[in-house]
């Protein structure tokens, strides 16, 4: 057998990695913590009674969405972060690098393996969202939920990509922080710090022109009020604009990453 | 030694916990009737309590915020445009629309960047633009949880009674769960004149004039006593109302000599031109047919 066929493809060497990062998920109690609070938020509100009325679903979808986003995040980035810091931290770092892996591979594994945990909490998130919003009577499987789940699953790639990145400059305290605010920032502000932009002159809008531009977009992947308020599913044309958006943010944020990792001497 | 510092620095927080708790005044910051999440929130149940009736207004038009819209939830019995706007309609952007917040791009120089350019084109795509009015019963409802949260948060915002009160008899078209919550909030504070008139309203949406006229004289009653108290325009506002209804509703029973005297009353405190006049007008026509009748 020669050396090439002993030397595992791509594939089978992130998947390995990709495995860790799933039983990561399993044996850390962040998920679980995550699941019971929204429940325990949103049970209260789904049995409340409103001046003797039923059938409000709305606001518990709103809730639901919101509960939804913010745990995500805060998932997909303690994850994103986690994936090299401890790996450094801990030193186990060297019996991997000892292996035929590329650091780029690494990286990309280490991607994927968090990515993976977060899209599966993502999924179990949705599921749940899609049987107390059937529950109440409002929106099943519809077009306009699937395209929430694909966009918010698009918008947890950059996520993730951006805290790895930051978790190989950073602390990870401090790329903890930095992506948590980056992220709720972009998705609160995005949408209107353009008008903030124009509205003010010289050095300031300059900054923010730049700002605007480098970080990503997470407002672009929001849909809770479109699928909340029932204003129906978004046009094919912006639905990809989004993603190879998304798409290309991740690829741009993995690059820098491997790029970062192959200089730095361990 | 330490054990005995822990024990005395309990024993004293647990007497100075004791003594804050004997007196209601601490021990209920916003009187004992408040409920269990006005309490909790402290001062900033009325900063809550008014965002949840902004919130209930986004629902209204769709979860969008429009300043602009001119139609508001509040459609009251009395407004003459009452029933006129009460259909769904929507409004989708156009470059000639005046009324939105128009997007940077359009609004601005030459000079704009068009990675800005490009992010306010999918902002608007993915988010919805326009707007759109709630109605119907299965969308109307929707409303309800935010202004149940603005009375829950904080149980002295009678502006948002008024609200919920009219969401539920006129557009739910569930007065009796209406009288329930006003009959509520009028056992908890009954010297308030504008609770009084929205039960008032509701009554007349029910077509019980007698209860209606009932609860307008005991809301005129505590209005005037409310006005001596504190004057201000909100509260001139209320009185200006009750003299209305009273005086339409004695109109109305042909009560000619009643219903003159509350339109006299009604002009002396209007603050709009036009409802000075039409009180005039109204004390001219009455003078003028109970000098036929005799």
């Amino acid at each position: 057998m020669n050396s090439a066929n002993n030397t595992p493809s791509l594939c089978i060497k992130i998947s390995a990695v990709v495995r860790l990062g799933l039983l990561e998920l399993i044996r850390r109690k962040d998920f679980y913590t995550a699941l019971v609070l929204a429940l325990m938020i949103l049970i209260p509100l789904v049995t409340v009674n409103i001046f003797g009325v039923e059938g409000a679903v709305r606001y518990i979808r709103e809730a639901a969405l919101l509960l939804i986003w913010i745990f995500t995040i805060i998932i997909s980035v303690t994850t994103g972060v986690r994936q090299m810091t401890l790996e450094v931290e801990n030193k186990t770092i060297l019996p991997l690098l000892a292996r035929p892996i590329k650091r780029s591979e690494i990286i990309l594994a280490k991607f994927f393996g968090a990515y993976s945990a977060s899209f599966i909490c993502l999924f179990v998130f949705y599921l749940l969202f899609g049987l107390i919003s059937a529950s109440r009577g409002g929106i099943v499987l519809n077009y306009s939920f699937f395209q929430a789940f694909i966009l918010h699953a698009v918008a947890l790639m950059i996520v993730v990509s951006f805290s790895i990145t930051l978790s190989l400059l950073l602390t990870p305290s401090a790329a903890n922080t930095i992506s948590l605010i980056v992220c709720f920032g972009m998705l609160m502000f995005g949408q209107r710090a353009a008008f903030y932009i124009h509205s003010v002159q010289g050095f300031v809008r300059i900054l923010g022109t730049v700002l605007y531009s480098l970080l990503p977009h997470l407002e672009f992947f929001d849909m809770r009020t479109r699928l909340t308020h029932e204003w129906g599913a978004v046009g094919t044309a912006p639905l990809l604009t989004a993603i190879v958006y998304g798409c290309l943010y991740t690829f741009a944020f993995l690059a820098v990453s491997c790029n970062i990792f192959k200089r730095r001497a361990i | 030694m330490n054990n005995t510092k822990v024990f005395l620095l309990f024993f004293i927080s647990a007497c100075t916990a004791l003594f804050c708790f004997s007196f209601d005044e601490l021990k209920y910051p916003h009187g004992k009737k408040a409920d269990i999440l006005s309490q909790l929130f402290g001062e900033g149940s009325s900063a809550l309590s008014d965002m949840a009736v902004r919130k209930a207004d986004v629902y209204y038009h769709g979860g969008v915020m429009n300043d602009e819209c001119e139609e508001t939830m509040l459609h009251l019995p009395n407004s003459e445009n009452a029933d006129e706007h009460s259909d769904e309609h929507e409004h989708v952007h156009d470059e000639n629309c005046e009324h939105h917040e128009q997007s940077p791009t359009k609004r601005h120089d030459k000079g704009v960047c068009s990675i800005i350019g490009f992010a306010s084109w999918l902002n608007s795509e993915i988010h919805p633009s326009g707007h759109k009015h709630l109605s119907g019963g299965r969308y109307e409802k929707e409303v309800l949880p935010w202004l149940w949260t603005a009375l829950k948060t904080n149980d002295k915002n009678f502006e948002a009674y008024r609200t919920a009160a009219y969401w539920l008899a006129k557009r739910m078209k569930k007065p009796k769960e209406a009288e329930v919550l006003l009959k509520d909030a009028i056992k908890k504070y009954p010297d308030e004149p504008l609770l009084g008139l929205t039960l008032a309203e509701v009554y007349m949406a029910m077509k019980d004039q007698n209860n209606a006229l009932k609860m307008l004289k005991t809301a005129e009653k505590s209005w005037r006593a409310k006005k001596n108290e504190n004057p201000s325009d909100d509260i001139e506002w209320v009185g200006q109302e009750i003299y209305t209804y009273l005086a339409a509703t004695y109109r109305i029973n042909n009560e000619t000599a009643k219903a003159l005297t509350y339109y006299q009353q009604l002009a002396k405190i209007a603050s709009t031109e036009y409802l000075r006049t039409l009180a005039e007008k109204r004390i001219r026509e009455l003078q003028k047919s109970s000098k036929s009748t005799k």
